[in-house]
Order: structure tokens, then sequence, then C-alpha cells
């Protein structure tokens, strides 16, 4: 029993201290960080019609939770805007190998 | 004999491309340099697979849409969703007793044949005048190895004639290009592919854009025109590819103005979260000539209007 209550409670703890972790890295110098790292993203995805238009307004309010002084949303939408340009970046790379697949081809009438 | 006359081959062992070779009996000789030639042969027929002339394009587009939709009339594609939605048809056929675009053929018509201070007007630029010619564009010009649309070329007169170039997306360029397509009317799209590798490549960046997918939603021209054409996208029904480009430049309810074919372009990219690219840039020229050609055949039904 005693033993039980012990491993929940180091669990617990750990639980508290991770948490505690992320807030106190929410700061202007990791926003700015989780900010440029999204920007070199974007950069990536940005050959000429394969971006999204959902990157550029997720980085701007990232941009302006920076400037509020609200670094946990900064670096949320930051990195929402890095996972819309990592996919973005994907599917051009997938495109650029399949979209022949898509060609009608006359035997296929 | 020979070992090639034997119908045997010899080296290149664990080379797939060597194996298949030497499985036509095609005998591969020894040396590099002819190796590297059969190597090159093969990648060279295997690119011509996907590089397909766009003459057997055109064909198989059309008849992806006839096995689709055997009882439509091939003619009938020019009229987009109408051909497909009797409902939307009965509305549309009413609009056009009382076209909404013909401000835009009337407006079209006198800058058209208003002189520039030079003397010159705009029919100086064109064949036959500048009337009904509308079919022929867009079309690879092989002195500047470009696709040349119908409002890049008027703005070209325009510079020639040492006026200011106009906007593309609406005002007097739409006017004087729906004037342009209302004398080209019965007539058939003929876009020619000269014997280029410049056009070529143009109509293959095409229609690479066409078919890949794009933006946060993940369509292509493809998906929305081709495999879901005439199914609902909320309230509206979506048109084939097929005749597209006979009725521009448009007037659309949903813009309460006449546009362009890439105003049209540029909301598409915008509909599935893809950021669209500059009107009249390389990349929607090509479309269009892409696009235009799977048309050939197709009667100029232009200034049109739509939802």
């Amino acid at each position: 029993m005693l033993q039980r209550v012990l491993i929940i409670t180091v669990f617990l703890i750990a639980c508290s201290c991770s948490e505690s972790e992320t807030e106190g890295t929410a700061n202007r110098e990791t926003a700015q960080l989780a900010i440029r790292q999204a920007e070199t993203m974007q950069m990536a995805a940005g050959q000429p019609g394969l971006e999204w238009t959902s990157i550029e307004p997720l980085l701007d309010a990232a941009r302006k939770a920076a400037v509020q002084g609200d670094f946990k949303k900064a670096i949320t939408l930051a990195k929402e805007a890095e996972r819309h340009a990592e996919a973005a970046v994907k599917q051009a790379g997938y495109e650029r190998q399949h979209w022949q697949e898509r060609v009608p081809h006359r035997e296929n009438k | 004999m020979d070992r090639q006359h034997r119908g045997e081959c010899h080296g290149g062992n664990g080379d797939p491309v060597i194996s298949q070779l030497k499985e036509k009996k095609i005998c591969p000789p020894s040396n590099y340099v002819a190796r590297s030639f059969y190597v090159g042969l093969v990648l060279l027929l295997a690119c011509n697979i996907v590089l397909a002339d766009p003459e057997s394009d055109r064909r198989a587009f059309v008849a992806y849409f006839q096995a689709r939709f055997p009882d439509v009339p091939l003619h009938e594609y020019v009229n987009g969703a109408y051909a497909f939605d009797a409902g939307a048809r009965e509305q549309w056929l009413a609009i056009e007793e009382f076209p909404p675009y013909e401000y835009a053929i009337d407006e079209g018509k006198e800058l058209f044949n208003k002189t520039f201070p030079n003397g010159n007007s705009y029919g100086s630029c064109f064949s036959d005048g500048g009337i009904g010619i509308r079919q022929n564009f867009p079309y690879f010009d092989t002195a500047s190895g470009q696709v040349v649309t119908l409002e890049l070329a008027i703005n070209q007169c325009r510079e020639k004639n040492g006026e200011a170039p106009l906007p593309y997306l609406k005002g007097e360029m739409i006017s004087i290009s729906a004037y342009m397509a209302y004398t080209s009317r019965g007539r058939k799209i003929n876009i020619l592919i000269p014997n280029d590798p410049r056009a070529l490549a143009a109509y293959e960046e095409g229609k690479q854009f066409f078919y890949t997918r794009r933006g946060q939603l993940n369509f292509s021209c493809y998906h929305c025109h081709m495999e879901y054409a005439t199914k609902q996208l909320r309230a509206q029904t979506l048109s084939p590819a097929l005749g597209q480009a006979s009725h521009f430049p448009v007037y659309r309810s949903q813009w309460e103005a006449m546009g362009s074919l890439h105003r049209r372009y540029i909301d598409c990219n915008e509909q599935t979260r893809s950021k669209p690219l500059t009107q009249q840039g390389r990349e929607y020229r090509n479309l269009e000539y892409f696009h235009t050609y799977m048309s050939n055949g197709l009667e100029i039904n232009g200034p049109g209007s739509r939802r």
C-alpha cells in the first residue's frame, strides 16, 4: 500500500514539474525562436503555387502575441504555423512524384 | 556467328536496365559509352510516357468526360454546369435574355475602336484587325519564348503604342477582352503548340499545375473539375474542365462584376487555401495554355455569365 502511494506521489510531482517547466520556458527568447523556426519552414514551403494561405495568419497572430507578452500563446501559434508549413512541404514533395497518376489515358476510358 | 546473332548476351549482371534489355534480346555492348547509350534510350522512353504528346492528352481528356457523361453532347460542355443541371440552366437562360455582360461588350467596342494618340488602334496589333481571333489565344510566341494570353497581348499592344498597361483583373481590360470574345463567338478554339521544346515545356508546366494538389484543402484543378465535376459544392454545381475556357471573360454574380480567367484561377486557389499566384504570371499563363488546349474544337461563347 505504502509503495503504491509512493509511486502515485512521485508521478504527480513529476507531472507538476513538467508543466511548470513548460510555463517557465515560454519567454520572449523561446517565443522568438519558435517564430523563427516557423518562418524558416514557411520559406521552404514558399514555392510559388504550393504555399498554404493558413500559414501567414498563424504567424502574424504568433508575432502579435509575442509583442503583447503572451509568449505561451505565441509559441502555440508558431508551432501550429510550422506544422502547416511542414505539411505544405510534404504535400509539394509528394505531388512532384504523383501528379501524373491523375492524367487520364486513352485506355482508361 | 556472334553472340548477338545467337540471341545471347553477357555482362551487365545486376543492372536492372541491362537485364530488361537482355530479356528483350537486345544485347548491350560491353563498353561504357554504348551502355550509357542504352540507359539513356530507356530513360528517354520513360520520359516519353510521362510527356505524352498534347493531342493524345486532349483526346484522353475528352474521352474521360464522354465516358462519364455519355448522354451529354460534346458541344454542350461550353455551357459548363448548365449542361448538367436543368434547374440552373433555366435560371441562366433567363439571365441571358438581359445579359449582365452587355455593358462590357459596348464599352469594349468603344475602347477597341478608339485610336491611340499616334493614330493606331488595337486592331493594328492583331491579325484580322483583332476581330474574330479569340479562339487562337493563348498562343506560344516563339520570339519571346513565352505563352501570350489575349490580355497580355492587349497590354503589349498598348505599350507598343506608347500607352500605359491596363490592370488585368477588371475594368477596361476586361471590357476590351469581352468585346474581342464576342466577335469570336461560334469560332472553334484552336490552340497551337508549335514544334518548339519551350512550347511543350510551357504546356507541360500548365498540365502539371492542373493535376497537382495544393493548399490546405489538398485539391487540384483535376479534383473539382474532373473527378467531382457536376457534384455539388455547397450550392454550386462543379463545372467540368472541358469547355471552361470558352466563355471568358465572365460576369460572375458572386463577384457582381466581370472578370478574367486568371481572376477565376485566383479564386480557385484561394478556395483550396492555396496562396494564389500573380495574374498573368508565367504559371497561370501556362495553365491557361494547357486548360484551353484541352477544349480545342469547342466553340467560343464568351463573354459568359455564371453564378
